[in-house]
């Protein structure tokens, strides 16, 4: 459930972040990719770190798994 | 008859061309019809990438927890469509929905592709083979100035009654089954980084003779064909020699031929090779989440090109630099592969 929740959280943040920087970009057309960039990074760096502890997750799953098979 | 194999390709296939056409056209209808300036065209491509590039990964999760691939490529179809007409309205909406519809289709789509031929490149390489066709399609459409919605409307209304009649084969979503964990994320990285490095390559070459149709057509089919042969070839003779020998093969050819028509489309078809063979041994790898799987590949496709968005695509587009990625990318290809070959005969 809370897995769940993070994802949703960070996909609505994704979606709602983005239109409101390319609106602020027409506002002050000072702004450039780069400024893009510094929103950008961190919403692919929050996807990133779900789907490394999806994976670790998915190790530790595994790992549990086989420990009763390794005792025996 | 054809059968329910060839059915599901074709399909899903001529889909994908024409969501990404679609996709494509609706971004450079904005853009020709001068509704937009350049950089906000810009803004809103970077922004059509990240959604439908970055999100495929939750969609995967999604999609694989709900066990719902078809409704996935469906919706993803519909909503891609609906952003054809609201380009008229609102540009921004148009490319947020693009983006949604496009990752929803591909996680769907991809998901079926990967298990058409269970644990083989073959299928999951002529799905995304006609995608390259449908960008260079929809970009040209986009561009012509007589854009219009209802052919598209068509096309993708009747390859959503194709997709929703086809009856797609059995998914593995079975997550019990046993995983060498020695090498599990070390695996994953390697292949995850060799489609970094692709992705980074395929932002910063430049050619310079892309504006001759003739020969942009070609090299679109030299990106389809290499996609398309590399799995069919890599199944035959081995992943690991057919994905190594085409990287080390196409690094001179990228990274000095670039100028040279003849050498790129050759360097462009080969280096495309690694494509379908990356994604199915991290499908692999992940058994019973093909869609997590294929949106891990997207996550690395959006992740190489933000060098470029950051301003260093002239460094990178440098012959040396160009040579030492795809030979980097090689080595690591190898060594991933190396590991994921102790990890099936474990």
């Amino acid at each position: 459930m809370k897995k769940a929740n993070l994802i949703i959280i960070s996909l609505c943040l994704s979606v709602s972040i983005l239109p409101s920087v390319v609106r602020a970009d027409v506002v002050s057309p000072g702004a450039t990719a780069a400024f893009l960039l510094i929103i950008i990074a961190p919403i692919i760096g929050i996807i990133a770190l779900i789907a490394w502890l999806v994976i670790r997750k998915i190790k530790k799953d595994s790992d549990s798994e086989r420990e009763p098979e390794i005792r025996s | 008859m054809p059968s329910d194999f060839t059915k599901n390709l074709t399909v899903y296939g001529l889909s994908h061309a024409a969501i990404d056409a679609s996709c494509a056209a609706v971004a450079f209808s904005l853009l020709s019809s001068k509704s937009i300036t350049d950089e906000y065209f810009i803004q809103l491509v970077v922004m059509y990438n990240v959604i439908a590039f970055g999100s495929q990964t939750l969609v995967g999760l999604l999609v694989d927890k709900y066990r719902c691939p078809k409704l996935s490529a469906i919706s993803g179809s519909t909503i891609t469509a609906s952003a054809i007409p609201v380009s008229f309205l609102s540009p921004l909406y148009a490319i947020i929905l693009a983006g949604i519809g496009n990752a929803l289709f591909h996680v769907g789509g991809g998901t079926i592709s990967l298990n058409l031929t269970k644990n083989k490149a073959a299928s999951p390489g002529i799905f995304v083979a006609p995608g390259a066709l449908g960008l260079l399609i929809g970009t040209l459409y986009g561009k012509s100035g007589s854009f219009t919605a209802w052919p598209l409307l068509i096309i993708i209304a009747i390859l959503c009654a194709l997709m929703y009649y086809t009856k797609y084969p059995e998914i593995n979503y079975n997550t019990d089954e046993k995983i060498n964990t020695n090498y599990f994320e070390s695996i994953i990285l390697l292949l995850l980084m060799t489609i970094v490095a692709r992705s980074v390559i395929g932002s910063v070459v430049v050619l310079p003779w892309k504006s001759d149709i003739f020969l942009l057509v070609t090299l679109t089919s030299g990106i389809v064909l290499g996609k398309a042969f590399g799995g069919i070839v890599g199944d035959k003779y081995g992943w690991q020699k057919v994905g190594v020998i085409s990287l080390l093969i196409s690094a001179p050819l990228l990274a000095f031929g670039a100028p040279i028509p003849e050498a790129a489309i050759l360097g462009i078809f080969l280096f495309n090779f690694t494509m379908p063979i990356t994604l199915v041994a991290i499908s692999n790898t992940l058994p019973g989440r093909p869609g997590f799987s294929f949106g891990l590949t997207t996550l690395a496709l959006i992740i190489g090109v933000l060098p470029t968005y950051a301003g260093a695509g002239s460094f990178l587009s440098q012959s040396p630099s160009v040579f030492a990625i795809i030979i980097s990318s090689a080595i690591v290809l190898y060594y991933a592969l190396s590991l994921y070959g102790r990890k099936i005969n474990a």
